[in-house]
């Protein structure tokens, strides 16, 4: 009975999320496929999105998306290796930082969009720019990474750490050579979550990157995401439904482009791993 | 340096984890060269006794000990010991063979290079040197490329001591090397162990006593004592196993024990 149970349960699942990406993907492809063309993807906007296509803020969004990942991971890369190494020790303190982290990771994203404004653009006098809105991302999606390196980390066989303590091996010897490799498809995973939050992020960047739909010549200028753009068309801008779609649809082609990318080298990865290791 | 005939001098040394005694008032001394068997039932703190030589227990959040360890002359618990040192000179061996998931080569050339070799042929040499001690050299072809946990269970266990041999440690510990593994692969660590002790000092933790009688110079006999792991006895190998002064000990080695 149970078995049977079981069966329904993870079919029903199975048709619940399909179905629901599916028609939302037809939904979208209804309505934005004739907006959708070369000269959208490669056109700047105009008469505030109605017209033109969306150049300038793809090349936002990579920037910021960009600058999110490379101020986050190495961040939390290293509180991660931190936390590995002090948890068998230090109860109190790690409970303590680990407690911080899961409250941290549930934040809504605007609370972060509203530190961000505060911190990095009025008092770090970044203003609307970029960088402040990377920066938010950064810090956003910071704890929920950290917290996934870590559980990637806990893998690591106890025997392992053991030997390489007994061995004398320092922590940075361990962490290079036996804990990322060990956990490298953890740290991808973890990798990947936090780009496709970057990239679906709105409310944060609303208030740190702007609306600015020109070209943005450096980080320091400021720049709209593709899901502020949307977000803007569908309910600031009357009539701005048909592009509104067809940029959603260019960000779910983009989020499965950069999944596919990442995993296609996760793939590849007990190669690189041996051919790095002589 | 002192010029003690003894590695190790373990001096009243007593270790706890959390409120639990495991160990209570060791004195044992460790010789330069040869073998010295651990034997005792489970339990009684045999090694613990090893981890807290090479200080592996450093890892144990709830470890605490009394009494003091001398290496070399030097109280290794004592402030601004240099650990890392210690852990180069005393090479330990587990129940349960550990290579390191990358190639045969790089098991053996990871610890050199972090204990600073940085010349190439000087790394070369020395993981031949070793791999031909435990008598790898032969049976183990295209090592930078083969990966360590493709090895059987015994090479592997070769492997983990020519890992910690090419760092020329002065003690070898281990814990009971051979369980894990069949007989003849057995016999070939006995055979290498043999070996080692003529030149360093090895420690095995043993349940096997056929293997201490027939490898071992000396012997300690660990039991608990009221629920707290107590040594009982030490001697040469002939005394415990002929004419054993502690009625627990004759027990013991005869096998009808309790």
């Amino acid at each position: 009975m149970t078995r049977v149970m079981t069966k329904v349960f993870a079919i029903a699942a199975v048709v619940i999320c399909i179905g629901t990406f599916v028609t939302m993907l037809i939904g979208l492809i209804n309505s934005g496929y004739q907006s959708l063309s070369f000269e959208f993807l490669f056109s700047s906007p105009r008469n505030f999105g109605l017209e033109g296509g969306i150049a300038p803020i793809l090349i936002s969004t990579s920037m910021i998306l960009v600058l999110a990942i490379l101020f986050a991971v190495p961040i939390s890369m290293l509180t991660a290796i931190f936390l590995f190494f002090r948890c068998r020790c230090d109860t109190v303190q790690t409970r303590l930082i680990l407690t911080v982290l899961e409250l941290l990771a549930s934040i809504p994203s605007i609370v972060f969009g509203l530190f961000g404004m505060l911190f990095f653009c009025d008092f770090l006098h970044l203003g609307f720019s970029i960088l402040s809105g990377g920066l938010t991302l950064a810090l956003m999606i910071f704890p929920t990474l950290c917290l996934t390196l870590f559980a990637s980390f806990l893998t690591l066989p106890n025997e392992t750490r053991m030997v390489s303590e007994s061995l004398g091996l320092s922590r940075l010897t361990v962490a290079r050579h036996l804990l990322i490799p060990h956990s490298i498809s953890g740290i991808v995973a973890g990798i990947v979550l936090g780009v496709c939050r970057c990239v679906a992020e709105t409310a944060a960047l609303i208030f740190t990157s702007g609306y600015s739909i020109r070209q943005p010549r450096s980080i320091f200028d400021s720049g709209r995401s593709l899901s502020v753009h949307i977000y803007e068309l569908a309910m600031n801008v009357a009539g701005g439904d048909a592009n509104a779609n067809a940029a959603a649809l260019v960000l779910l082609i983009v989020l499965l482009i950069i999944n596919l990318l990442i995993f296609a080298i996760v793939d590849r990865q007990p190669n690189w791993i041996r051919s790095a290791n002589h | 340096m002192t010029t003690s005939p003894n590695i190790f001098e373990i001096n009243n040394f007593s270790a706890s984890y959390r409120d639990a005694e495991a160990l209570n008032d060791v004195s044992l001394n460790i010789p330069r060269r040869g073998i010295m068997s651990i034997i005792g039932p489970s339990g009684c703190g045999k090694s613990t006794l090893l981890n807290s030589l090479n200080r592996i227990t450093d890892l144990t959040p709830d470890f605490s000990h009394r009494g003091d360890v001398h290496f070399d002359g030097q109280n290794i618990y004592q402030r601004d010991f240099d650990v890392v040192n210690l852990r180069k000179n005393v090479g330990l061996i587990f129940q349960k063979p550990n290579p390191f998931p990358f190639s045969v080569y790089k098991n053996l050339s990871l610890p050199l290079k972090e204990h600073g070799m940085r010349n190439r042929k000087e790394i070369e040499s020395t993981v031949n040197e070793s791999m031909k001690i435990v008598g790898l050299l032969d049976e183990v072809s295209n090592i930078r490329r083969r990966n360590a946990t493709e090895l059987s269970g015994g090479q592997q266990q070769r492997l983990c001591i020519a890992r910690t041999l090419t760092l020329k440690p002065k003690v070898l510990l281990c814990d009971e090397p051979c369980s894990a593994l069949d007989p003849v692969s057995g016999k070939k660590i006995e055979d290498l162990l043999v070996r080692l002790g003529k030149e360093i000092s090895v420690v095995v933790v043993t349940h096997n006593l056929a293997q201490a009688k027939r490898i071992s110079d000396c012997v300690a006999f660990f039991c608990m004592v009221e629920g707290v792991g107590k040594l009982i006895e030490k001697g040469d190998t002939q005394k415990i196993f002929n004419a054993a002064q502690h009625h627990m000990t004759r027990e013991y080695v005869d096998g009808s024990f309790g």
